[in-house]
């Protein structure tokens, strides 16, 4: 038997041999080396596909298989919505507690009373403010000093506009012969005559009118009394 | 009680009025911003010689935008405007040429408190008496000066008849400081032109044991702003016409001399106004008159004359921004509660 026909009966199963096929392959076998080890090598691969064969995957049933794979994807897409919602859900979960929910009322308390503290603090400060300036202009309620000079003393006074603007303020006035002024705006317009007579080198003519001026003002300064009055607290 | 002229004003009234003519009345605005930037307006209103010579006593540069326009008749109103980034560009700005301009600084400070912020603006005219040989406090005492600054700066009246009467006595003090102040300026220039000088016929020895007679005869004129007839007093009182040619050997000294008195008079002789408008609502401030948000000051040359005078203005104003983020946190954490306690109860 030739190498060749020894391969093509090797490609035959076992049950369509004839006996004398089967014992001229055997007798084959024992003089050609390279057959023998052709006959294994087939062996080896055979058995491999056993093996092989175990492994195989089953489907159980093949139509549910479209139903699997779709339960399995929404199965995903439910997993991957919960982990989206539950950080959201943790804000309002942690605002829940009863320690934000403090913080949070803090917060809200410590807002608000900063914003009324500070407008209060304003309020206060306009008030001492305006109060500090009432005193100043001696409109404070209580005991107010106000100044009498002869009216006839203050009529004779130059009428600049910066001396009217004293003279006329809303508590100075004439009364039974007498001018009664605050002691601010008189002060005042003692000072703007001091200017008129030091500074005014053109106002007067002669010396005899500035000496003139200057003997009326020290006549007001030396003329002038202090009169008490009591003011009642205005009420609004 | 008695009422009399401040002791400050009189001896400043008659410098000016018997060494200068044609005044000015300079009032500056400045307008504090939100954002801490300046707006700063100064007129100068005087006669048109007086306007148009230029020579203002406050420093104004190229940079101001200016204007010139006719108030009436007689006057004329000069107008500068500038708006500084903050308060250092406008000091830089206003910077003092010494002996002719006042010099000035500003400070501005801002505190944020979230719903509000404080704004603090000071303006201080530094002292300006160009002469400073010999302290006040030599002949008027500190509280006879606090005396008469609150009744300078406070309008505050004398209490008591004494009282009137001290000051009456300071002021007089005053006017001696004053001609003193200027007296020994003048002696120390005269003597640096006797020392250049060097002539036997007038040595410094003569010029220093002969002060105070020099004092005694110069003080009234010196009060009284006769500052040409001190060279005829100094010839008379040395007995020597070389007194005359020792300032003539001084001449650097006495133009510098001239130069400080020029300064006090131009000052003296002006009025000054300031006006600050803060933002939002003014809570403290040391000027006499507030309308709206402006805070005014005037008559303050005196006392900036013998010391350093200070206005302040503090205002407070609201930062809505503020308020409405904190109202727009409220909401949303009051909404993110109820929302959240409704996810508790499902």
């Amino acid at each position: 038997m030739t190498c060749a026909e020894s391969r093509d009966l090797m490609l035959m199963r076992k049950s369509e041999l004839t006996r004398e096929q089967e014992n001229q392959l055997r007798g084959h076998f024992k003089t050609c080396a390279d057959c023998a080890a052709y006959l294994q090598e087939n062996k080896d691969a055979m058995r491999r596909m056993e093996a092989l064969r175990a492994f195989e995957p089953v489907l159980k049933n093949a139509q549910d298989l479209t139903s699997d794979i779709l339960n399995a994807v929404e199965s995903a897409r439910r997993g991957a919505t919960q982990a989206a919602a539950s950080s959201s859900g943790r804000v309002f979960q942690i605002l829940s507690y009863r320690t934000m929910r403090i913080l949070y009322g803090t917060f809200v308390l410590g807002s608000v009373g900063l914003f009324l503290a500070q407008q209060l603090a304003v309020a206060t400060d306009v008030q001492s403010l305006e109060e500090k300036l009432a005193q100043r202009r001696g409109g404070k309620a209580g005991i107010q000093v106000m100044y009498s000079v002869p009216s006839n003393l203050v009529n004779r006074l130059p009428k600049s506009k910066q001396i009217l603007s004293y003279l006329g303020t809303a508590d100075a006035g004439e009364r039974d012969g007498l001018f009664v002024i605050d002691g601010s705006s008189l002060s005042r317009a003692v000072d703007v005559v001091g200017s008129v007579i030091f500074r005014s080198t053109d106002a007067f003519s002669d010396d005899v009118s500035r000496k003139k001026l200057e003997a009326l003002a020290e006549t007001i300064q030396r003329s002038v009394s202090a009169r008490v009055t009591i003011r009642s607290k205005e009420r609004s | 009680m008695k009422n009399h002229p401040n002791i400050l004003s009189v001896t400043l009234m008659m410098l000016a009025g018997l060494a200068f003519s044609g005044c000015l009345d300079v009032e500056t605005k400045t307008t504090v911003n939100r954002d801490g930037t300046l707006a700063r307006t100064i007129t100068f209103t005087g006669d048109s010689a007086r306007v148009y010579r230029g020579d203002f006593p406050l420093t104004i540069d190229s940079l101001w935008s200016t204007s010139i326009r006719k108030v009436d008749d007689k006057k004329f109103e000069y107008s500068a405007s500038r708006t500084f980034a903050d308060a250092e560009a406008l000091n830089e700005a206003i910077k003092n040429v010494p002996y002719k301009t006042l010099p000035v600084r500003v400070e501005l400070e801002e505190s944020f408190w979230w719903f509000v912020t404080d704004y603090h603006y000071k303006e201080t005219y530094k002292r300006w008496n160009p002469f400073d040989n010999v302290p006040l406090t030599d002949f008027i005492s500190p509280a006879e000066l606090e005396l008469a600054i609150r009744h300078e700066m406070e309008d505050e009246p004398y209490n008591t008849k004494g009282d009137s009467l001290a000051l009456t006595d300071a002021g007089e003090r005053f006017e001696k400081w004053d001609a003193r102040n200027i007296f020994e300026s003048y002696f120390l220039v005269v003597l640096e032109g006797v020392r250049n000088l060097n002539d036997p016929a007038l040595k410094q020895e003569t010029m220093v044991s002969r002060k105070e007679d020099l004092f005694n005869a110069m003080q009234i004129p010196l009060q009284e702003g006769k500052f040409d007839t001190l060279t005829v007093i100094l010839n008379r009182v040395l007995k020597t016409r070389i007194a005359s040619r020792a300032m003539a050997a001084n001449k650097e000294g006495f133009s510098l001399f001239d130069e400080q008195l020029d300064f006090k008079g131009a000052i003296s002789a002006n009025s000054y106004k300031v006006s600050i408008e803060m933002p939002g609502i003014i809570t403290e401030t040391n000027a006499k008159e507030i309308e709206g948000n402006t805070v005014r000051f005037d008559d303050f040359k005196q006392i900036a004359y013998i010391m350093d005078h200070e206005m302040r203005v503090a205002s407070r104003a609201i930062n809505w921004w503020a308020v409405i983020v904190t109202a727009l946190l409220i909401v949303f954490g009051a909404v993110s509660l109820v929302v959240g306690r409704r996810g508790k109860g499902r």
